[in-house]
């Protein structure tokens, strides 16, 4: 699960100004209770399930029903805990969502977009810049277009 | 362009920019832009200080990075 979060992560802040990481770092918790519930129920769904009503021999299955009920308490408390607990900790992240912008605002940035998007231009023109690069850069600065269309 | 081959009798072309090389450049790029629509009067001081905050965060990251 670790590595599958700090993958998640990782990617949310590689590239984001502030609004879209919050947003990406919505996902990356997505992608986290994700992994968390497969892990959450696959091993102890496994172990109910393989808990056969007998052992190899003929006997009882020792403790089977206690060995079930705890685990569908594990399961319960982590889940509803943990899904309780997780507004919470959005809203202590301050993982409200985006900042709607002011008319200044969205024309301001708008601005400096387009300014950087020139700036790429020149850049593509000199040969200084990678395709891919370049590519994801007029991306990044199109969302900015994009956040301001209704 | 990268990767091409280089035309004879033209200057050296400079190396292709690193991706922290480029954000940078086009951070300095929407500062200036900020700069100059607030000395112009388009701009608000709170409007300026807003976007300059993204810029700074973005560019801590890169140095982060």
């Amino acid at each position: 699960m670790a590595k599958g979060v700090a993958h998640a992560v990782a990617e949310s802040l590689a590239d984001a100004p502030d609004d879209r990481l919050r947003r990406n770092a919505v996902r990356a918790l997505k992608v986290a209770v994700d992994d968390e519930l497969e892990w959450r129920l696959g091993g102890p769904v496994d172990v109910i399930v393989r808990a056969d009503e007998t052992v190899s021999g003929g006997g009882a299955f020792p403790d089977r029903e206690l060995l079930i009920f705890i685990t569908v308490g594990v399961v319960a408390v982590t889940l509803v805990g943990q899904g309780l607990t997780l507004p919470a900790l959005m809203r202590a992240l301050r993982l409200t969502g985006e900042r709607p912008w002011s008319v200044d605002e969205a024309v301001a940035r708008l601005e400096a977009a387009q300014a950087a998007l020139d700036r790429l231009d020149e850049l593509e023109a000199e040969g200084r810049v990678e395709i891919e690069l370049l590519r994801r850069m007029r991306d990044y600065y199109r969302a900015q277009f994009r956040r301001c269309m209704p | 362009m990268i990767g091409g081959a280089e035309p004879e009798g033209e200057e050296e072309a400079q190396p292709a920019m690193s991706y922290p090389q480029l954000r940078r450049e086009l951070i300095d790029v929407e500062r200036a832009t900020l700069l100059r629509l607030r000395n112009e009067g388009l701009l608000k001081p709170n409007v300026v200080t807003l976007i300059q905050r993204d810029l700074d965060l973005l560019e801590a990251r890169l140095q982060d990075g």
